[in-house]
């Protein structure tokens, strides 16, 4: 027979659970991992990089010192719990995990899909029967948008920007959006520009590889996007890959600037009329403006 | 596993993990039914007016659109809709008979020819049921009835929104009215530079009320406008701006976007302009703002409906522009307005 609780200490019980689902928890704080061998190959290009400007004494031992803070910071987490433990923490997309080191390094979203993943993008698409997409293909609309925004004076950029994010859609821009993870913004556009029968077995076949159709078939987003695929969903939804990656206000994708990287993004989720209004608008205002003119 | 009842809500004590996990398993599952039960009872409820609706039990003339939008079942939705909408035929039928015959007398048959229909299908429109064609419509409210087209299918005059790209220019039209005499002069000084745009713009459209009717031009314009509204929330069209859809809806959209004929009905339209929150205007005439107010939605998602006439005037000019005046001015009245 089994022994009869009290009512008082069910409640306590309850009380306690209630309490424990409302603590932060440490999956709350991290966001989407990077998989083992693209954490490597980022470690192995980030260690590469400061042998390489060893003979830069003063900016070698400012980045080491960085480097080494990095790693302190990541391996001594503690795990919690009331436990005397640490764990190391892997790379992921958020501004404390990936932001960092490539700062470090002085990577941009770009380099880190051309350069330092190059090899294992390529050797996973073409296993898959797919090419790879270059991240830093770009129309000339873009292009030219990006030089205007890179030599603009910042008051003037301020205004051009504030006009891009009114004239685009204001999905992408929310605070709740600013926190999606890589694989729930490939969800949004997903699901915004594909009909439903699409996301299934139709899926387009330059999205058909086989992670992301793994991917876009979980419906609770739990599976995430594979990384070697990112450049290929921006260039199929003719999105920002800055955006797609969560992409930090420190670091450019594409631009000399970081600033311009939030107009391009506005710039691609805009309908066409708008993005030629909004060009031939950025074009008069460069013409006028002193810096545009220089450029 | 023992229960203890309590007025709000049902204690599972269990003793060992496994019994824990049952717990929770019953206690989801017991909500699942609940929610079952609730959906259920809502769709009786559903049926009980679409029922009391055909019966003729419920007064649907004006349409409480709202109402209507607000329904979370999709096939519901649609299936309610389409009874509100058929319900009101009568109604409209009646209203616009007595215009007519009041403004126009017996001179229907050149009404219905300016209209670009036949004399008997207006006849049975104004005496049997209320339909009217895609391309008639513009014609038929602006002109005879001095109405909108929206106010005449659902009863009450609605602004039309803006669409996202212009949604800004509203709200810096507006402000610049609201902004005293220096912001009276330079909204005067922006539709002069409009006006005159306008005015050298050789492709721009023509107005349609003196023109003959051409087939297939509102199922052309309906086309555009879904484009639009879907453009501005990064969309397509048959995605339904983020909203789920009934697989009616869906097909009308189908329709509208790939067919190769214009044969769209006007009802696919009203029910459009529910599920889209616009108005029927927006989806069939190009230039919405000849008759009825337009609006832009504010940060808060409120609409503001734009009084001015300059700035009213100035949508209106950039509807009909083509799409090389429409640049050339945009740029030159966001330099005037953010950069000057």
């Amino acid at each position: 027979m089994p022994r009869r609780k009290t009512k008082a200490k069910a409640t306590k019980r309850k009380a306690a659970s209630s309490y424990r689902e409302k603590a932060p928890v440490r999956r709350d704080l991290e966001t989407e991992k990077f998989p083992a061998d693209y954490e490597d190959a980022l470690y192995t290009y980030v260690n590469a990089y400061l042998d390489s400007i060893k003979d830069d004494t003063a900016r070698y031992t400012k980045k080491a010192a960085a480097f080494a803070d990095y790693q302190e910071r990541r391996s001594t987490v503690p795990v919690g719990g009331g436990h005397a433990k640490t764990r190391t923490l892997k790379v992921d997309f958020s501004d404390d995990g990936l932001v960092p080191l490539m700062e470090i390094a002085d990577l941009n979203y770009c380099d880190l899909f051309d350069i330092v993943f190059a090899s294992l993008i390529k050797e996973k698409r073409e296993s898959a029967g797919y090419s790879v997409v270059q991240s830093r293909q770009m129309t000339p609309d873009k292009e030219e948008l990006q030089h205007i925004c890179d030599f603009l004076a910042d008051e003037e950029f301020k205004r051009l920007q504030k006009l891009a994010f009114e004239m685009s859609p204001a999905f992408w821009n929310t605070p709740q959006a600013l926190k999606w993870t890589p694989t729930e913004r490939t969800w949004t556009i997903a699901e915004r520009k594909l009909p439903a029968r699409a996301r299934g077995p139709m899926l387009p076949i330059e999205l058909k590889t086989p992670g992301l159709e793994k991917a876009l078939r979980d419906n609770h987003h739990g599976t995430r996007i594979p990384i070697e695929d990112i450049p290929a969903i921006a260039e199929y939804f003719h999105v920002s890959i800055h955006w797609l990656v969560m992409g930090s206000d420190k670091i450019a994708a594409t631009a000399k600037k970081p600033r311009t990287e939030s107009v391009l993004t506005a710039y691609c989720f805009m309908s066409e009329a708008a993005k030629k209004d909004f060009l031939a608008t950025a074009r008069f205002i460069a013409e006028k403006s002193s810096a545009g003119k220089e450029a | 596993m023992e229960t203890e009842k309590t007025p709000q809500f049902t204690i599972i004590i269990a003793d060992k993990p496994e019994e824990e996990a049952l717990a929770s398993i019953d206690s989801s599952s017991s909500s699942k039914a609940a929610k079952k039960q609730a959906e259920a009872k809502h769709a009786a409820e559903v049926q009980d007016r679409v029922k009391s609706i055909k019966a003729g039990q419920e007064k649907v003339y004006p349409v409480d659109v709202q109402s209507l939008y607000a329904e979370p079942n999709p096939t519901l939705r649609t299936k309610l809709i389409a009874t509100v909408l058929d319900a009101c035929r009568g109604e409209i039928m009646q209203r616009t008979d007595a215009v007519i015959k009041e403004k126009y007398g017996r001179s229907r048959c050149a009404i219905a020819e300016d209209c670009g229909m036949d004399q008997t299908a207006l006849a049975r429109t104004l005496n049997r049921r209320f339909y009217l064609p895609m391309d008639s419509c513009e014609k038929f409210c602006y002109k005879y009835l001095n109405k909108s087209i929206h106010e005449l299918f659902f009863g009450f005059p609605k602004a039309t929104p803006l669409p996202r790209h212009l949604n800004f220019l509203g709200q810096e039209l507006d402000r610049l009215n609201g902004s005293g005499s220096d912001g009276a002069y330079e909204l005067c000084s922006l539709y002069m530079l409009c006006k005159e745009i306008f005015d050298r713009d050789e492709d721009k459209f023509q107005g349609s009320l003196n023109a003959p009717v051409v087939e297939g031009a509102a199922f052309a314009i309906c086309r555009e406008r879904l484009y639009e509204i879907a453009d501005g929330v990064f969309s397509i069209p048959e995605e339904g701006a983020g909203r789920v859809l009934s697989s009616n809806v869906r097909a009308w959209i189908r329709k509208i976007q790939y067919s190769e004929e214009a044969n769209g009905t006007t009802f696919a339209i009203m029910h459009l302009a529910i599920e889209y929150q616009t108005t029927m205007d927006y989806l069939l005439v190009r230039n919405y703002v000849q008759v009825g107010d337009i609006c832009y939605r504010d940060e808060d998602g409120s609409e503001v409906i734009i009084k001015d006439r300059y700035a009213r005037d100035i949508f209106g000019m950039i509807l009909q522009m083509s799409e090389k005046a429409r640049t050339e001015f945009i740029r030159q009245a966001w330099y005037r307005l953010l950069f000057k």
